[in-house]
């Protein structure tokens, strides 16, 4: 039970570029078709499952003084293995996804769940952890994939060629250039915010902070007469 | 000093164990990549050459010197120069974008494609990838190469949307191996006993 929470806290509670803010790097640089984006999350979700696996076993061993070098050397490790292993064994898929598998290791959510997670909890749960966030970065990837391909390439991939286009949409370059991304994920993270506020307040409980984000210049959550709880 | 002590050991042995693995990895992988991009090559010369009865992968020549040097894939039906092929390549926006274009015995070009754009923006310059585009190199003469531009620099190839830069790379790519396909085709056509010195060294 504890472990199908944790897992379904990764989808939607803290869904990590919407609410968590964390690997904003390949979201906007990834994000111009359904394809990459589909690709980029599901490399995520086997390197963050296994990162997380393999920190959450060594957590007692690693010193906490040079942990985060240690978090690195096993993040890297794992993004080569994968990079070298769909090299040889699954060169297709290598061809189209070539470029993010190294972008992987400077992805901020596998340190940040390491560091906020992994490093403290069992390994059951830190292996939900990981598969919950990661799927939740796929998803948060895809819906911000499919605004942009739409908007700027009139058309949605799902995979090599397959795909729909939409007739007579118009081309917006823009959006396909990271203006456009910053332009979408922006609105995605505002809507995001007055959903999750709506419901919070519906229910009767105060809206909670996003975790890990620096909010002294939002008043979204302060304590008012509407929200008393936060 | 304990304490020291022991941070020393654990990024020590995590960095060992890391380099084992990635050892082991490596031995594991290194032949199955090798065969798979030698797989590739051989498939996408297989789509861009003419019908053969010889291995073009083998039967290679290279011309010119150092930089400038490209290493052409002949092939021949019956014994008979029926094309070749060459890899070339070009600085695109990111990075190198490496093109392989087959060329008929006649001088028309067969078939362009793309054989590594790794730094292309994706969804944009990396559409260079696709047929709409790639399309318009078929059916062109090597003899006169004026036409290998995009537009803007008075050619006759039209950009991919947003990726001049990326497109007039492949363009300048094609142009520069048709030179040289011109400047060889007749060593090219010389029956193979005669060999070409530099088929040697190219192994």
């Amino acid at each position: 039970m504890k472990f199908l929470r944790q897992l379904a806290r990764g989808l939607w509670e803290e869904i990590p570029v919407f609410r968590v803010v964390l690997g904003m790097c390949p979201t906007l640089a990834v994000s111009t078709s359904l394809e990459n984006g589909l690709g980029m999350g599901l490399a995520v979700v086997f390197v963050l499952t296994c990162s997380n696996v393999a920190i959450s076993a060594l957590r007692n061993i690693i010193p906490p003084k040079v942990r985060i070098p240690c978090y690195i050397i096993v993040a890297a490790t794992f993004v080569t293995i994968v990079d070298l292993f769909m090299n040889a064994f699954a060169h297709e898929l290598h061809r189209a996804l070539g470029i993010f598998i190294p972008l992987i290791v400077v992805n901020c959510i596998i340190l940040g769940r390491a560091e906020a997670f992994a490093g403290k909890n069992s390994v059951a749960l830190s292996l939900a952890d990981g598969i919950g966030m990661g799927l939740g970065f796929t998803i948060a990837l895809s819906v911000v994939s499919v605004i942009r391909e739409a908007l700027g390439n009139g058309s949605v991939t799902v995979w090599h060629g397959i795909g729909w286009r939409i007739p007579g949409a118009p081309q917006t370059l823009l959006m396909i250039l990271a203006p456009g991304g910053f332009i979408v994920l922006g609105c995605l993270l505002a809507a995001m915010n007055h959903i999750q506020a709506r419901i919070a307040l519906r229910a009767g409980r105060g809206y909670p902070p996003p975790a890990e984000l620096d909010c002294r210049h939002c008043c979204l959550c302060r304590p008012s007469p509407q929200n008393p709880a936060a | 000093m304990k304490e020291l002590a022991k941070m020393v050991v654990v990024l020590t042995v995590f960095a060992a164990v890391s380099a084992a693995l990635l050892a082991w990895t490596n031995s594991v992988t290194s032949e199955p990549i090798a065969k798979a991009g030698k797989a590739e090559k051989v498939a996408a010369l297989k789509r861009v050459l003419p019908p053969c009865d010889n291995d073009p992968l083998s039967e290679s020549m290279q011309f010119g010197e150092g930089a400038g040097s490209m290493v052409f894939h002949v092939a021949r039906k019956g014994g008979e120069f029926v094309g070749a092929a060459f890899v070339s390549s070009a600085k695109g926006y990111g990075g190198p974008i490496q093109v392989i274009v087959g060329v008929k015995a006649d001088g028309t070009i067969q078939g362009v494609e793309i054989l590594d754009a790794p730094a292309e923006t994706p969804g944009l310059g990396a559409k260079v990838r696709e047929a709409g585009f790639l399309r318009q190199f078929q059916g062109r003469q090597a003899a006169d190469t004026r036409w290998a531009k995009v537009r803007k620099d008075g050619g006759e190839i039209d950009a991919v949307t947003g990726a001049t830069i990326s497109s007039r790379a492949v363009a300048e790519a094609v142009r520069r191996g048709l030179e040289m396909f011109a400047a060889h085709l007749e060593e090219m056509k010389a029956p193979k006993n005669a060999s070409h010195p530099a088929e040697e060294s190219e192994r």
